[in-house]
């Protein structure tokens, strides 16, 4: 829970019923699930019980997230998806209560929290997201991994990983973490697999880090031509640039608002409601 | 009479509403409330931000859009149960579908907020 959150905080001072819960059985088989303490801390939201009191409740996926700026993870709930999970959490204009209890299920805090949400979004009016969800995350690359040994067999899993890359690590799952935590700054997602990016690692440097636009912009310095530089800048920008002079242009005047989303689909994108707000155009 | 004075003055806190001055200007925000109509949890909802806002008007679910929400600075979007001890029952999902250009503020409850989008990354796991 980030309890540093305005939700938190105000209009209403919500006194919350902190306390701890045994760490949920589901949680412990899924990917880092070993690792977790016996304990989580908890903020009771609700009462009742599933399913002849209150619904399931909704949570979203963690991976991926907040690879955009218009996004805020809050806290998770108990749920069967893993400690991460999104229960509560905005993007753009949506804001996530993932519980499906109705206010007189809630806690006072509950409740009043409730309220300090629906009064925190006002000031997203017109803030649409900036992205929409349409790739994996680079994150489960690996967490994918902790599933091979229990599904190996399953077409959707392989597909996750290129041939060449199922060809040389036998598909063993060791291997291909390990493949993964060496190339995860150069990783893309293409036709669905998780490709490790040759021109990024080339270059050595992250595809999702503002580095590698310089990187770029040096290389058509010295050759206004050069194909790897050329090859990036077709990957990983949406739009397409009528030469150096004009991709330069472009990168300075949106520098500041620039941000790389893997969920997006692997691209640079321009953060255009904050762009917006300072007055540029 | 004086009793009945003293009585009326002792009820007057706790029939009274929660205080104003906790909500702010947050209290002059316009709220709408879509969900299921006729349903307990809309009567429950709508009481929980009628207490807290000045505006909170209520429509179903299915008829919200950007028309409907315009005028309106916050959505509040539900729907009720699914389960009620039976298993999910799809055939309860609202009949619901925002259009891209929803740019309203909305807090979606539960279930809702997988069905009424897809483009944002609130979505089922």
């Amino acid at each position: 829970m980030r309890l540093e959150h305005p939700i938190f905080k105000g209009p209403l001072a919500p006194k919350l019923d902190l306390g701890s819960i045994d760490t949920p059985a589901d949680y412990r088989s899924g990917p880092g699930g070993k690792d977790l303490p016996a304990k989580m801390e908890s903020w009771r939201v609700q009462t009742g019980k599933f399913p002849d009191e209150v619904d399931v409740g909704l949570v979203s996926s963690p991976y991926g997230f907040e690879d955009s700026p218009d996004t805020e993870w809050i806290s998770s709930g108990v749920n069967s998806k893993g400690p991460r999970s999104v229960a509560l959490g905005r993007h753009g204009n949506f804001f996530l209560w993932g519980f499906a209890g109705d206010p007189s299920q809630m806690t006072e805090s509950g409740r009043r929290v409730f309220v300090n949400a629906v009064a925190y979004m006002k000031k997203f009016d017109g803030k649409t997201p900036l992205v929409s969800p349409i790739s994996q995350s680079r994150d489960l690359a690996l967490l994918y991994t902790q599933y091979l040994a229990k599904y190996a067999n399953a077409d959707w899993l392989k597909k996750m990983y290129p041939e060449e890359v199922r060809k040389s690590t036998g598909l063993d799952a060791a291997k291909i973490e390990a493949y993964y935590s060496e190339n995860l700054e150069y990783v893309r997602v293409v036709d669905g697999a998780f490709a490790v990016d040759p021109d990024a690692k080339t270059l050595g440097v992250s595809n999702r880090k503002p580095a590698i636009l310089d990187r770029i912009l040096a290389r058509l310095a010295e050759d206004e031509k050069d194909a790897l530089a050329w090859r990036l800048v077709k990957n990983y920008f949406e739009r397409t640039f009528d030469g150096a002079a004009e991709f330069r242009a472009w990168v300075e005047a949106n520098r500041t608002w620039l941000f790389f989303s893997d969920v997006g689909g692997y691209k640079w994108f321009v953060d255009h409601h904050a762009k917006r707000g300072a007055g540029a155009r | 009479m004086v009793a009945r004075l003293a009585l009326l003055l002792f009820l007057a806190p706790i029939c009274a509403p929660p205080q104003d001055d906790e909500m702010g200007e947050a209290r002059k925000f316009k709220i709408l409330y879509a969900g299921q109509t006729g349903d307990d949890r809309e009567d429950r909802f709508v009481k929980l931000l009628r207490e807290r806002f000045d505006k909170v008007d209520s429509i179903s679910l299915q008829k919200l859009s950007a028309e409907a929400a315009n005028g309106y600075d916050v959505v509040v979007a539900d729907w009720g149960r699914r389960y009620k001890g039976k298993g999910f029952s799809a055939d309860k999902a609202p009949r619901a579908k925002l259009s891209p250009n929803f740019s309203r503020p909305i807090v979606m409850i539960g279930a809702v907020a997988g069905e009424i989008q897809h483009w944002s990354k609130i979505n089922w796991l």
